[in-house]
């Protein structure tokens, strides 16, 4: 054990986090306005990664163009969502969620009865570079890339949601639905807002996710979905910069049980941390005392 | 990238296969077949009654898995590690899965309500997945096995007999009544002086309690259980069973477990993919537009406006005088 073997774990944690914050962010748009916890967000995800192989497969070879369509594909499927499974069922919190792991279900063996189920090759932006920065320690341009990529989707969400209309229309959903009506506030069209970029957000976090590993499956948004629920949970419903900082922890601890105790550790960690939290601070770390969701 | 084959796998379906398996797979169903499911379903039943009694008083959780992997572990470890013979162990499994669901509602059910409930019921079902697969004393992610194939059909209709039998009693109970208060509403039940936290931890353990007989009886049927079982497809199917039939009754549990179980036999071949692509699909149609189930076991009769206007006549009359139209 080395101090450089140590930061770089760190540091590949943090990559790693990165990619949680963004599927924490999408969450939270959806379950912070509308107290529906979308379920089929990893589909989503899933589905951002199919387009992307689409766009190879039709014979054009630009990953930039690709993810366009893939993010645009899983906007789509996202706006699908909301229409036939979360709209019809307004009001039963529990129905809708049902709904939602149904939809996923679906849309994953959907895919994989396509695809026939094998894991398919993605091809990368750009080969990764590794820069060598204090002696042994390495740092990749795509890992730089992640971070960027997650701190900026942060500063947009919290820029979007407070400085103009649509964000400042769905805060006010999330504060009261009755309210939002009385101030003349279209909800279908706000909660169809969200659940559009929920879903571009899923996309993008889709196509990292694919670019990260080289490869994507009909359940690649399983597990990452999960993840993204531990950090909203843990990080407080609404909050979008403690999603991006408990992702990133949640990245370095489980990359650090990894490198110090053994893969099989890796999910235990996430998830006994979100109960132990759950019961000590119900609100999570960052949020506010007494925001937590009303059982519509 | 292998895309291209996969997609023209897609596009170019051998319809005249697909049809040909479908005649060869219907053609090769044979009683003993039919038997098998059959206990199957039973065994299922069981544990779908566990998950049954929980939501009946409001505990939506997500996570059964975990309680009826718990259930069979116990079983798999007592009669594979101290050789405990089956009829034994039929009883002990159950009051492990009581303790289980009490050391559940005192953790999580006495502290989280909804949505936070649902969420923390399915970490620890994974959590525990995860802490099956790396302990060497339950064999790791290889599971355990050895168990004996006690569960033969009539073992089950026994077992399944005497649990629906319990469950008519308990739902002509004065429980059941504070169960569904509690699912209602909280604060009204203790307002009417419903014990709201005993009547949760009662949930609690009868679910437990019946849970660890289903994950007996599951035990005992599949003879070798790994930890990989008991992860989001079994509680997905679970839920599906007891939704798919409505929370009034039961009897909603016993319909839509059987819709689970023996619908994909008649509609597809064995293909796992296909099938869960139809379990998604179909619940997404049955909560869309039939809320309440897809069945109508235990609905409450529709009153029709003739009965309405009856009953108003009825209490407008003055006491005494004759009901009945003008």
């Amino acid at each position: 054990m080395t101090a450089g073997y140590f930061t770089e774990l760190i540091f590949i944690g943090i990559a790693t986090g990165a990619l949680y914050a963004i599927v924490a962010i999408g969450f939270n748009l959806v379950f912070g306005t509308m107290n529906v916890l979308n379920l089929a967000h990893g589909a989503t995800m899933m589905v951002g990664s199919y387009g992307l192989l689409l766009v190879f497969y039709v014979g054009l070879d630009n990953f930039w163009l690709a993810a366009i369509v893939g993010m645009v594909l899983a906007t789509i499927t996202g706006l699908m969502i909301e229409r036939l499974t979360v709209r019809p069922l307004r009001g039963h919190w529990w129905n809708t969620k049902i709904a939602t792991l149904g939809a996923a279900v679906f849309l994953e063996n959907l895919v994989q009865v396509i695809t026939n189920g094998h894991p398919q090759n993605v091809p990368r932006p750009f080969d990764p570079t590794y820069y060598a920065i204090f002696g042994s320690f390495e740092v990749s341009d795509f890992q730089v890339l992640l971070i960027v990529v997650s701190v900026g989707v942060m500063l947009g969400m919290v820029w979007f949601l407070k400085e103009t209309k649509w964000g400042r229309a769905i805060r006010v959903l999330a504060q009261s639905p009755d309210i939002a009506k009385c101030i003349g506030i279209n909800i279908n069209r706000i909660t169809i807002i969200g659940f559009g970029i929920s879903g571009a957000l899923a996309g993008l976090a889709g196509i990292l996710n694919a670019a990260t590993f080289g490869s994507t499956y009909p359940f690649v948004g399983l597990l990452l979905g999960l993840k993204g629920i531990v950090v909203l949970i843990v990080a407080g419903i609404g909050n979008m910069r403690g999603a991006l900082y408990v992702g990133m922890v949640l990245g370095v601890v489980e990359t650090m049980a990894v490198g110090l105790g053994g893969s099989t550790y890796r999910d235990l960690v996430a998830y006994v941390a979100m109960v132990l939290i759950l019961l000590v601070r119900p609100h999570g770390l960052f949020g506010e005392e007494g925001r937590v969701v009303r059982e519509v | 990238m292998d895309s291209p084959e996969a997609i023209q796998h897609f596009l170019g379906i051998d319809w005249e296969a697909t049809w040909r398996d479908l005649a060869l797979h219907y053609s090769s169903i044979t009683w003993a077949f039919v038997l098998d499911i059959v206990v199957d379903y039973g065994v299922y039943l069981v544990s779908a009654f566990g998950l049954f009694i929980l939501f009946a008083a409001g505990q939506y959780s997500l996570g059964h898995a975990g309680l009826v992997g718990i259930a069979a572990y116990s079983t798999a470890v007592m009669v594979v590690k101290f050789g405990v013979p089956f009829w034994l162990s039929l009883p002990l499994s159950g009051l492990a899965g009581l303790l289980a669901g009490i050391i559940y509602y005192y953790l999580l059910g006495a502290r989280l309500s909804g949505f936070y409930l649902a969420i923390a019921t399915f970490a620890v079902s994974e959590a525990l997945v995860t802490l099956w697969l790396s302990t060497d004393y339950l064999g790791g992610a290889l599971g355990m096995h050895g168990i004996p194939l006690a569960s033969q059909w009539h073992t089950v209709l026994i077992v399944v007999a005497i649990v629906i039998f319990g469950l008519w009693r308990l739902q002509k109970s004065r429980f059941w009544l504070s169960f569904l208060a509690i699912r209602e509403s909280p604060i009204v039940a203790g307002a009417m002086g419903v014990n709201v936290a005993g009547t949760r931890m009662l949930a609690w353990g009868i679910g437990g309690f019946i849970t660890g007989i289903g994950g007996n009886l599951w035990a005992h049927r599949v003879t070798i259980i790994a930890p990989p079982e008991f992860s989001l497809n079994l509680t997905f199917i679970l839920l599906l069973g007891v939704l798919l039939g409505g929370l009034r009754t039961f009897w909603g549990t016993v319909a839509g477990g059987a819709f689970v179980y023996f619908v994909p036999w008649l509609t597809t071949t064995d293909e796992p993919r296909y099938r869960l692509m139809l379990y998604g699909l179909t619940i997404v149609l049955v909560l869309v537009f039939r809320p309440g189930g897809l069945l109508p076991v235990g609905a409450p009769k529709k009153r029709t406006v003739e009965d309405l206007r009856r009953i108003a006549e009825q209490a407008a009359a003055p006491p005494g005088a004759k009901t009945g139209g003008d």
